[in-house]
């Protein structure tokens, strides 16, 4: 087939070929968005998965006091970043530590 | 006959060799212990994915308050610059902590994809394989148990540097 006749064909057929070529180029988008998606491990963090429902209500999503970056370094401001940093480390603390004993033989009773 | 001793030799050689290596690896399981995995290994894939589920909300929120920290340690940096102190301890000590909260992100990474794995598995038919997966993660667990210790020191040192730069700035108000 001569390059004429390509062109001819695309030509003759503009509308299909464009409705191909949006299909195309919307598949190659998402193939190349859900890479990203995998491999920077977002998808490891996406609690909008199914099955993840029941915990979502657990994320925390409350707005925090900011401390200025701008401003005197004296007793009052050195005593704001204490109390702010105080009340993220208790938050901190309340969170799991990843050492509790849940993968543990006896907890997945796979102890004979 | 020579040639036979020879390669017998050899061979028990190679045994001998290769024996540590590989018992270093993983202890063998019990006949016992293998029935007990393929009995009970459904509900311990349950469990491991209610685990999953609770976990992936816990790196959520630990995620967010170490951002949340990193950030109010960058507005007490930049006012200590702007305020033309001395104190290298704070940016040591805010740098490490990027370092062990990147290291943090890449191992919870890697122990998801293997508990993701373990969760896979047709546990009944691999029980061994099951079995050998689950300890991985196990490891993989630990180290982010211990990235979360170490972010944790390096948040006391920073309280430590700005209890530091508090008697300075006492001293230089005296």
């Amino acid at each position: 087939m001569k390059w004429s006749e390509v062109v001819g064909l695309v030509t003759r057929h503009r509308f299909l070929f464009a409705i191909g070529g949006v299909v195309g180029i919307a598949i190659i988008m998402t193939a190349v968005s859900l890479s990203l998606y995998v491999t920077s491990g977002t998808s490891r963090l996406d609690l909008s998965r199914p099955g993840y429902e029941s915990v979502r209500k657990d994320v925390q999503d409350r707005p925090e006091e900011t401390f200025n970056s701008d401003g005197p370094i004296n007793k009052a401001a050195l005593d704001e970043f204490d109390r702010l940093l105080q009340k993220r480390r208790a938050n901190l603390n309340g969170l799991g530590d990843f050492e509790d004993t849940s993968l543990d033989d006896a907890s997945l009773r796979l102890t004979p | 006959m020579k040639a036979s001793r020879r390669i017998s030799l050899l061979a028990v050689l190679a045994v001998f060799l290769v024996s540590p290596a590989v018992s270093a690896e993983a202890v063998p399981l019990s006949d016992r212990q293998i029935q007990v995995i393929k009995a009970n290994c459904l509900g311990a894939q349950n469990s491991i994915q209610q685990l999953q589920r609770t976990e992936a909300v816990t790196r959520v929120n630990r995620g967010r308050a170490y951002e949340s920290i990193s950030k109010l340690f960058v507005a007490l940096n930049s006012r200590v610059a702007i305020n033309k102190l001395d104190a290298p301890a704070l940016t040591s000590a805010t740098t490490e902590m990027e370092h062990r909260f990147t290291a943090f992100k890449d191992d919870y990474s890697a122990y998801e994809d293997v508990l993701s794995d373990t969760a896979k598995l047709s546990c009944a038919v691999q029980p061994v394989t099951f079995y050998d997966t689950l300890t991985h993660a196990r490891e993989l667990r630990a180290k982010v148990a211990a990235d979360i210790k170490a972010i944790n020191e390096m948040l006391d040192a920073y309280q430590q540097g700005v209890k530091d730069l508090r008697a300075q700035v006492n001293e230089d108000q005296q």
